[in-house]
């Protein structure tokens, strides 16, 4: 179930995208939801349900993307990850990687 | 009213990415055409997946303009056989379903991002060669990616293309996108955020870079590099075709050419020796998670 303690906020993806998990408009539901509850909530619990999503687009959309707005810290605290497959895991974790580069890129080009 | 003439559309021998300029006159000419047209393959020999989805976009799009379309069969034995076995002609003039065979995937309209279609193309390979669940994976990943980009960017009227062969004696797969939309560079212009993008070829390499997107008030823009790097890890070579440009992404190099005949829409064809990799559960120290 997908909700709200005011402490914890737990986000099912299957409830939000059922099986579509592939696309980046898939990925940008759970990206509003997550910047919906942000700032509301202590930790959000984010249940993967065991899904193998091997999507890059949908992952960096849903997830990846909160590098550009959020930093290293903050996303750690905040962030949980449940039950997550362990190769879309390592996927993600290169897509932050990624992200995390293209802002210090962009620092240091606007510099 | 005078009966319209029948334009015979006499195909190359090789149905190849090294032939694509021949091919695109060929497409240009049957599009041009304002009558019926056959696609004549007496002369083919040989029909990779590039020019099975270059010709497959093709012949939608004059199915599209309303035209008759007429297939003639080629002489060569074992092509005929082939595009028997995938029912090319069955497909593509009648528009039925197709049976999926061994050793090819079967050359598919996809009219939305299926990853049911990258589950097949993995599967087939895993026939025929022991593949590790990470290797499995990381293909996935990447077809799912070359089918959200086609429909993301492309804007086709008759969908994507895609077509996959497994050669077992080489053990390489080659697997081609094609769509016939709005191609690279004008993707890139209505977006209003790259205007240096001028030309195809500049085009090409620009959305290949990590963080380049079309997509208005959003980010994005990391498939393209992830395949590029794919195809290099796993011994390949990334093809981008787009407009007038070709552009051959190899291991240790990148070689551009000029298509003197413009192709309207864009391919993505990737020839790959999948290595088998382990190790995809494994952390890192920069890992957040």
């Amino acid at each position: 179930m997908t909700y709200s303690s005011g402490i914890t906020t737990k986000l099912r993806i299957k409830d939000i995208c059922g099986r579509n998990t592939v696309t980046r408009s898939d990925g940008k539901k759970i990206h509003s939801f997550l910047l919906k509850h942000w700032d509301k909530t202590q930790t959000i619990e984010v249940d993967f349900g065991n899904l193998t999503i091997a999507s890059v687009s949908f992952l960096d959309e849903a997830i990846g993307q909160l590098a550009l707005k959020f930093n290293r810290k903050e996303l750690i605290s905040k962030l949980k990850l449940r039950r997550i497959a362990l190769r879309d895991k390592r996927l993600l974790n290169d897509i932050f990687i990624s992200r995390y580069r293209q802002m210090v890129q962009k620092i240091s080009r606007a510099r | 009213m005078a009966e319209m003439i029948i334009k015979t559309i006499r195909l190359p021998k090789l149905l190849t990415i090294g032939w694509s300029h021949i091919l695109f006159e060929c497409c240009r000419d049957a599009l041009n055409h304002k009558g019926p047209v056959t696609f004549d393959f007496e002369k083919v020999e040989w029909a990779a997946p590039f020019g099975l989805t270059v010709i497959s976009v093709t012949l939608a799009k004059c199915l599209r303009q309303g035209k008759k379309v007429y297939y003639s069969p080629p002489k060569n034995r074992d092509l005929n056989l082939y595009l028997e076995r995938i029912s090319f002609k069955y497909h593509f003039l009648s528009g039925k379903a197709v049976e999926h065979k061994k050793t090819s995937v079967e050359l598919k309209q996809l009219r939305g991002v299926d990853p049911g279609c990258s589950a097949a193309i993995v599967e087939l390979i895993a026939n025929d060669f022991p593949l590790s669940e990470d290797s499995k994976y990381e293909m996935r990943t990447h077809l799912n990616e070359l089918m959200t980009n086609g429909f993301d960017h492309s804007k086709s009227e008759v969908g994507c293309y895609v077509c996959a062969q497994w050669y077992p004696s080489k053990k390489n797969l080659r697997i081609s996108f094609a769509d016939g939309g709005i191609g690279i560079l004008q993707s890139l212009k209505n977006s209003g955020k790259f205007p240096e993008a001028q030309t195809d070829a500049k085009a090409i390499r620009l959305a290949i870079r990590p963080g380049i997107t079309t997509r208005k008030e959003q980010n994005g823009g990391l498939g393209l590099d992830y395949i590029k790097r794919y195809a290099r890890n796993n011994n390949g070579t990334l093809s981008i075709l787009s407009g007038h440009a070709k552009i051959n992404f190899y291991m240790n190099k990148i070689e551009e050419k000029y298509e003197a005949v413009k192709f309207t829409g864009t391919v993505v064809d990737i020839k790959v020796s999948p290595r088998n990799i382990t190790g995809l559960n494994r952390s890192s120290k920069y890992d957040l998670f």
